[in-house]
């Protein structure tokens, strides 16, 4: 019984770490606005070994060629950063979420899907969290939290502004 | 937002075989899939 306890403990430990979040730095650069090129590492999170680029969206955080680390938010001076894994390049792109020109400008990073004539971006970010009431689903047998996470998605033709085309969202995780 | 059908027919407008293909509701793996379409369409257009 005592084996047994053990190696669960063991085998619950080792899924622990492995599902943790560490980070990496990966070659890459920023553009300010004012079009300088700013050479840095960018740091990434990663969980159980998959690169996680929720956290880019709303801010990113880098090292420059003196070593100094350095956060910035969308409303700052970054209009596009970029980076590389082994596997992949990731670009980013200052969008604003706000279609409404009159309001206030609600920037964020987001994440080019496709490159071409006219380009496709994706951001997401948690927004909101529902209550899901007991019996609406048969997988929901008691009332549960639920945070909801939205996509949106934007195209752009060369030169022009980027637009909002479609907002769609789901639901990531839970808790109680 | 501009999720409709016709706001992407205006969006795509110049190339008419395309906006053909777009239905009601559209997922995001069609999106991807129109602008992929629509950027080689325009790159052969352009060779």
């Amino acid at each position: 019984m005592k084996k047994i306890f053990t190696s669960f403990i063991f085998s619950l430990s080792v899924t622990v770490l492995l599902a943790q979040k560490n980070s990496s730095k990966f070659p890459g650069f920023l553009i300010a606005t004012n079009n300088d090129t700013i050479k840095a590492q960018i740091i990434v999170s990663e969980h159980s070994n998959n690169i996680e680029l929720s956290n880019l969206f709303r801010e990113v955080t880098y090292i420059d060629s003196t070593g100094k680390q350095i956060t910035v938010r969308p409303n700052e001076c970054i209009s596009s950063f970029q980076f590389s894994n082994k596997i992949q390049n990731y670009y980013f792109e200052k969008i604003n979420l706000n279609d409404n020109l009159k309001k206030e400008p609600e920037y964020v990073f987001a994440l080019r899907i496709i490159k071409g004539y006219i380009s496709l971006y994706e951001y997401s970010a948690n927004t909101e969290y529902v209550k899901i009431k007991p019996g609406l689903s048969p997988n929901v047998p008691t009332a549960t939290n639920v945070s909801q996470r939205y996509f949106y998605y934007f195209l752009q033709k060369q030169n022009m502004p980027p637009s909002r085309v479609k907002r769609d969202f789901s639901f990531t995780s839970e808790f109680r | 937002m501009n999720n409709d059908k016709k706001w992407l027919k205006n969006y795509f407008r110049d190339y008419p075989e395309l906006t053909k293909k777009i239905g009601r509701d559209i997922e995001t793996y069609e999106l991807e899939i129109m602008v992929k379409e629509y950027n080689d369409w325009k790159g052969e257009k352009k060779e």
